[in-house]
């Protein structure tokens, strides 16, 4: 009877009309920070909504990284354009390095589909690597990143350079006529009396 | 001597008066560096919607094809998609996740969804590469009349940066 009955009902799967899912786009690569025990640091998910419409993704963190990772819990997508999510990494300053110096894990971006009876999610996946380094290696590091990227512009005005050339010029002129007088040249004096 | 002097401080004030003249004429060539970080782009998209329609118990739906595309910006992108599901469920009852298979060669072999993420489409791909992938559910026998529901997800990871050209 109940196998008659069940034989007999219909199970009723309408699966609802979904938009098709957006296309969705990441930068391609892992995300890797080093950072010394007390420092802070972001790390910048590069995210990209390829269709007309705006998007809302659902954010979240996986792994050994979550305790160190604050992210925010949603970020919105403009149509057409790549927008950073900044993600704050704090390595407390009583880490104990002893544990590993690499803290690995993920951070997923969810586009759901529409809720009903069925849903088609996306979701982007994004490797993260924090590296724990020692104090002095930061420094170092520091150093490196001050000097690495000086570039040929200069912001020095045109009139403060000319005024730098010329000046010693015309100091040297005025030393020259001071020693003349001093030296009681006559001639010197009258040829400018002339 | 006297002379010579007196024509080198001439000279040198000459030159003192007629180098900011020179200098403001003189091409002004100060450069400017501009940078374009091109970034590559992994991305997936999924389509069209899956419709099994009505379904009584130990029947199986027609196949549902769901195109996953590889929509990266580079032909050299290492990058995987996985699929993953949850149970079927109506507020109620549930049915396993394995209900529904998923065949990436047409139908030939079929594998049982589950609820942990299976690579379907991995290694380097080209870009705007795209990829079938047929589902089709089984229902119980026994299966409680309902309106079931569930939750496909595709996942894109891309973490390996493409080499510099």
């Amino acid at each position: 009877m109940r196998s008659n009955y069940q034989l007999f009902l219909t199970i009723f799967f309408v699966f609802s009309i979904i938009p098709s899912a957006f296309a969705l786009k990441q930068v391609a690569g892992m995300l890797e920070i080093e950072l010394a025990a007390g420092q802070t640091g972001v790390l910048k998910y590069g995210l990209l909504n390829d269709k007309n419409e705006t998007s809302t993704l659902k954010l979240r963190a996986e792994g050994d990284i979550v305790p160190y990772i604050s992210i925010p819990e949603s970020v919105e997508l403009q149509p057409g354009k790549l927008t950073y999510v900044e993600l704050n990494v704090n390595i407390p300053a009583d880490y104990d390095i002893s544990n590993g110096n690499e803290i690995k894990g993920s951070v997923f971006a969810l586009q759901e589909g529409r809720p009903g009876q069925v849903q088609l999610n996306l979701q982007l996946k994004k490797g993260v690597v924090i590296k724990v380094i020692e104090e002095n290696q930061v420094e170092s590091l520091n150093l490196e990143k001050n000097t690495g990227y000086i570039t040929g512009f200069s912001i020095m005005p045109f009139a403060v350079k000319t005024s730098v050339v010329v000046l010693p010029v015309v100091l040297a002129v005025m030393l020259i006529y001071i020693i003349k007088i001093k030296e009681g040249n006559k001639k010197w004096k009258n040829y400018w009396k002339k | 001597m006297e002379k010579l002097l007196e024509k080198i401080a001439i000279g040198i004030m000459v030159l003192a008066i007629a180098s900011p003249v020179v200098l403001a004429v003189e091409t002004h060539t100060d450069s400017v560096i501009a940078t374009a970080n091109v970034v590559a782009l992994c991305g997936v998209e999924a389509s069209p919607d899956i419709v099994f329609g009505d379904l009584v118990p130990s029947q199986t739906s027609t196949p549902a094809t769901v195109t996953v595309t590889n929509d990266g910006s580079s032909n050299t992108l290492s990058s995987d998609v996985t699929v993953e599901g949850t149970p079927w469920n109506d507020g109620t009852h549930t049915m396993a996740i394995g209900q529904t298979q998923y065949s990436e060669d047409s139908g030939t072999t079929w594998a049982a969804l589950t609820g942990s993420p299976v690579t379907i489409f991995g290694g380097v791909i080209s870009a705007a590469s795209s990829k079938p992938i047929d589902f089709e559910v089984t229902i119980p026998g026994n299966q409680p009349v309902g309106l079931y529901s569930q939750t496909i997800t595709f996942t894109l990871s891309c973490d390996t940066t493409p080499p510099q050209v």
